[in-house]
């Protein structure tokens, strides 16, 4: 079998991820040095250059030119189902969670917003995690929502209402890479449709920093009729 | 013997197990030898029991037996196939390599093994209309199911493998965040080199909380939805795959 597979680097991430792991490294630490790493894993350099890139590219390390590669601090899991309510989010229990309410004056205009949505209630917020922010929320609702659904967004949804979810990467627009104090690239972008029979009611988007975050979505599984 | 009747015959045949789910049938020119009957008729047979459900053919491979014996224990998960063509997108995979290793470190974490332990691994690339789309890298624990490397995985999903063998999937936990896609694998979706796509780890378990799948999914950003899409409604959420 051809050896593609070894060209993915699989093995060097590897044996990187379990050095740190069994050596207990903790956040900020520094790992040894490239050519010690290449020594002791019998690799050379090419290779484990580019494991340690694919692991600052996963935000697992971070790297300060000149001196090395540290750990980062882990990744803080979302759960999909509470992923703009964080306050309910039983992943981020013991994590200090704050959902900022950001006034018009810090969006500069609604361009970026399809003219659908322009007559929706507009809501946004910087959403801070241990004092780091995460994401920038856009929660868009009906005046029919508000009126029927007051602590919609607020509190945990009602039984009858279907939330659809996606997730992908997107550029935001530039006010967001301030508000996120990032450097522009893609982020991760979570957006809920909320439906009452058929008619959405409301949309939230989140744009989400992706080296910081990831979303945990767990499934029971239904088996065929038989 | 005329078709119907080798139609029964092969369909009992397959009921009993002398064909069993993962083979291939005799070739219909060995059939119509066998029986002696012609070939337009062991076609007619054939066809009859494609469309059935018990046999799929493979062009330059065979006609496959499909019919798993243990249905019932199949999860109601529709194929990445099935997603693309509700999509109006062609679906094609092709097995970029498949291997057994030793499991490693990270590997034998998530699925609950010692990283010397044997897993099956499998790598493809899925398309839409001939555009990549997904690169799938599945491990699977090699102990679970014996020879599973002589399954045609272009014939048989990785869930009907399991059925047949007797585990019933009954969780599975997703991680998604966004990653680079850079060297080999750009190249292999046909991106540019650091553009960012969505990676997905899937972790598969039974009802008895054996682990015994896990998949690293990296999709290109346009094409996520089709593997993050998720309904919920109250304190449930399925999963695209799951929803008819």
């Amino acid at each position: 079998m051809p050896k593609l597979i070894n060209l993915l680097a699989y093995d060097a991430v590897d044996k990187i991820l379990r050095l740190i792991d069994e050596n207990r490294f903790s956040s900020g630490q520094k790992l040894p040095s490239e050519r010690d790493l290449a020594h002791r894993f019998g690799i050379n350099r090419t290779t484990l250059r580019g494991a340690l890139q694919k692991l600052v590219d996963d935000g697992i390390l971070y790297r300060y030119p000149n001196s090395g590669y540290y750990l980062a601090e882990p990744k803080i899991k979302k759960s999909s189902d509470s992923f703009f309510l964080p306050k309910y989010d039983k992943l981020l229990s013991g994590h200090d969670i704050n959902l900022y309410p950001l006034s018009e004056e810090v969006i500069p205009d609604y361009s970026w917003i399809e003219e659908e949505y322009h007559e929706y209630h507009k809501d946004f917020y910087l959403e801070k995690v241990d004092d780091q922010p995460i994401s920038f929320f856009s929660i868009f609702k009906t005046d029919a929502a508000l009126v029927e659904y007051p602590t919609l967004y607020s509190e945990l949804f009602s039984d009858t209402l279907l939330r659809v979810q996606t997730i992908q990467t997107k550029k935001a627009p530039d006010f967001v890479y301030e508000l996120l104090n990032s450097e522009v690239d893609d982020l991760l972008f979570v957006e809920e449709k909320v439906l009452d029979s058929d008619e959405i009611i409301a949309v939230a988007r989140a744009y989400s920093l992706g080296k910081k975050c990831m979303v945990q979505v767990d499934v029971k599984t239904e088996k065929k009729e038989n | 013997m005329n078709a119907k009747e080798l139609t029964i015959k092969l369909r009992t045949e397959i009921d009993n197990g002398k064909y069993s789910f993962g083979q291939t049938i005799p070739t219909e020119k060995e059939l119509s030898i066998e029986y002696e009957i012609n070939r337009a008729s062991v076609k007619t047979a054939v066809d009859a029991l494609v469309h059935e459900g018990y046999l799929r053919k493979l062009r330059g491979s065979g006609t496959y037996v499909v019919k798993n014996t243990q249905e019932k224990l199949q999860i109601k998960f529709k194929g990445f196939s099935e997603l693309l063509e509700m999509r109006q997108l062609r679906p094609s995979s092709t097995i970029i390599a498949s291997e057994i290793r030793e499991a490693g470190y990270l590997v034998g974490k998530k699925l609950e093994l010692n990283s010397t332990d044997l897993v099956f691994h499998i790598l493809r690339l899925r398309s839409g209309n001939n555009e990549p789309i997904s690169l799938e890298s599945t491990y699977i624990p090699h102990s679970l199911i014996k020879d599973i490397e002589k399954y045609n995985f272009q014939i048989y999903s990785l869930y009907s493998i399991l059925a047949a063998n007797g585990f019933q999937i009954d969780q599975i936990f997703q991680t998604v965040s966004s990653a680079k896609l850079r060297g080999t694998k750009a190249r292999l979706l046909q991106v540019e080199d650091g553009i960012t796509g969505i990676h997905l780890s899937i972790r598969a378990k039974t009802i008895d909380n054996i682990p015994v799948e896990l998949t690293d999914v990296l999709v290109v950003s346009e094409y996520a939805d089709i593997y993050t899409k998720n309904f919920q409604k109250g304190a449930e959420t399925k999963i695209y795959a799951q929803i008819d």
